[in-house]
């Protein structure tokens, strides 16, 4: 009788235990020669049902359509991961680990968000102008009801983001290079602008800002900020020294999202996405994919900054971590989202009339510098887009 | 005997494991809260919220002359579960939903 209560503990711990959880091997700084590689085996079977319990949403009413100027195309699905490492279906507020866009067989064309576009030709006017039309808007809908300081907040945002972008273009980079910048705000019903993670949005007002250049030389009078550009270099040496310059089958990394945050004195580190009022950078690579890394801009150390939900932060909010460590961290990060994203297609049966088309991985840098898929109740300082 | 029994509570649980769905997020005060689904009845109730949301979604479109050609809309969708009146939960997920005009 032992013998068989031995078994079956086994068989429940060794079994069960680990079903459906991501091993710990993607949440540490691993030495990758001692481990053996994860394979995902433990979060099969949920992809497939997940999968099965998506593949044919939408599909049953679509004949009440036919007569309509309007079609459903597409959807997006997330994920999330408890703070065992079990992974689930996104509900009821928190951080996403994975976004999945699915689209139909025939489509191909990306579906813009609600966005805010910034380039060379943005003018302070054209700036005041798009703020007044928001401002009138959102109080004429009744959804705000101070209009002057959603007007000051809106206005000065909108600016300092536009600064950014324009100092942006006036760098030159190659390889992994950025080329556009985002930035995620709430708006309350007080008319207050709210950045960073919301628990659930609930009736706050969603704006994205995006400043992307067109390649039109402009003439800016700002001067250029050397730390920004020396960030951007690093980390464009980090990332392509990292990532693969080659392109697998199916999916293809296509941009790379880094938040970034300014301490006190005015250095640049590595920050929580949309945590700060700062922007993100989306970094894409260079046509003309051609450099050298030389091993000394892989010496030294890139800040990360974190709001500190985990108590270890306490005050200590900046931390070094090695630029190497940084490169491995997204070496196991890509790694990651390239073998989930071979295991979750192939859960997509070769019939259905839904295909994958957009992957968004997020992840989060400990501590200790490891970097790791995101927890639920964490916020993610780098994300992994795949089309 | 003993061998049939442990293999029938080992069947017995792995089939009510299977195809199980969890759901994880965050609960008001911001704790992580965890509900399992099974797959068919998450199925069935996301295809009645789709079918339900697209339906409504493509008639106000219809119903509005707009200048823009795509559309999409993020939404909680709140399933009510349980077992008769007694034990009782809601399970959230979030998803988006994309709308474009024919033709584009």
């Amino acid at each position: 009788m032992i013998r068989y209560l031995i078994l079956f503990l086994f068989f429940s711990t060794s079994t069960f235990a680990k079903e459906g959880h991501l091993a710990p091997y993607w949440f540490v700084d691993s030495d990758e020669k001692s481990f053996r590689e994860d394979n995902l085996d433990s979060i099969d079977s949920f992809l497939k049902d997940y999968v099965e319990s998506h593949e044919s949403l939408g599909l049953n009413n679509e004949k009440a359509f036919d007569n309509s100027s309007w079609k459903f195309s597409g959807f997006q699905t997330s994920l999330a991961l408890g703070l065992s490492g079990k992974l689930g279906i996104y509900s009821w507020g928190g951080t996403k680990v994975l976004e999945v866009d699915w689209t139909r067989k025939e489509q191909q064309k990306a579906l813009e968000e609600n966005v805010i576009s910034f380039n060379e030709s943005t003018t302070e006017e054209s700036i005041d102008s798009q703020v007044k039309f928001i401002v009138g808007t959102m109080v004429d809908s009744g959804k705000v009801k101070n209009e002057n300081l959603l007007s000051q907040g809106l206005k000065k945002t909108m600016k300092d983001f536009h600064i950014l972008g324009e100092s942006l273009s006036q760098m030159s980079f190659s390889g992994w290079r950025p080329n556009k910048l985002r930035l995620e705000m709430g708006i309350k019903a007080t008319g207050k602008i709210v950045f960073g993670p919301v628990v659930k949005v609930g009736g706050d007002v969603r704006l994205r800002l995006e400043w992307k250049s067109t390649g039109l030389k402009k003439r800016v009078t700002k001067t250029s900020n050397k730390e920004l550009k020396t960030f951007f270099e690093d980390m464009g040496d980090i990332l392509f020294s990292s990532l693969p310059r080659y392109e697998k089958k199916g999916l293809s990394l296509s941009r790379v999202e880094i938040g970034l945050g300014l301490s006190a004195k005015g250095k640049i580190a590595i920050a929580e996405l949309g945590g700060y009022g700062v922007p993100s950078v989306f970094f894409k690579k260079s046509e003309n994919y051609n450099k050298i890394v030389k091993s000394e801009g892989l010496k030294g150390d890139i800040l990360i900054m974190s709001e500190g939900q985990e108590k270890s932060f306490g005050k200590n909010r900046m931390f070094k971590v090695k630029k190497r460590k940084v490169r491995k961290g997204l070496k196991k990060a890509f790694k990651f989202s390239y073998k989930f994203m071979e295991k979750f297609g192939s859960k997509v049966s070769s019939r259905s009339q839904w295909k994958i088309k957009k992957i968004k991985s997020q992840f989060k840098f400990s501590l200790g510098g490891s970097l790791g898929p995101v927890k639920i109740k964490g916020t993610p300082h780098l994300a992994l887009y795949f089309n | 005997m003993v061998k049939k029994t442990v293999f029938l509570l080992l069947l017995l649980i792995a089939g009510a494991r299977a195809g199980n769905l969890p759901l994880i997020g965050l609960d008001s005060k911001g704790n992580p809260t965890e509900i399992t689904i099974h797959k068919n009845i998450l199925g069935s109730k996301m295809k009645e919220a789709v079918g339900a949301l697209s339906e409504s979604t493509i008639d106000s479109l219809d119903k509005k002359k707009l200048s823009f050609y795509k559309v999409s809309i993020g939404t909680y969708v709140k399933m009510k579960l349980g077992l008769g009146s007694v034990i009782t939960g809601t399970a959230e997920p979030y998803f988006k939903l994309y709308f474009t005009k024919k033709g584009n």
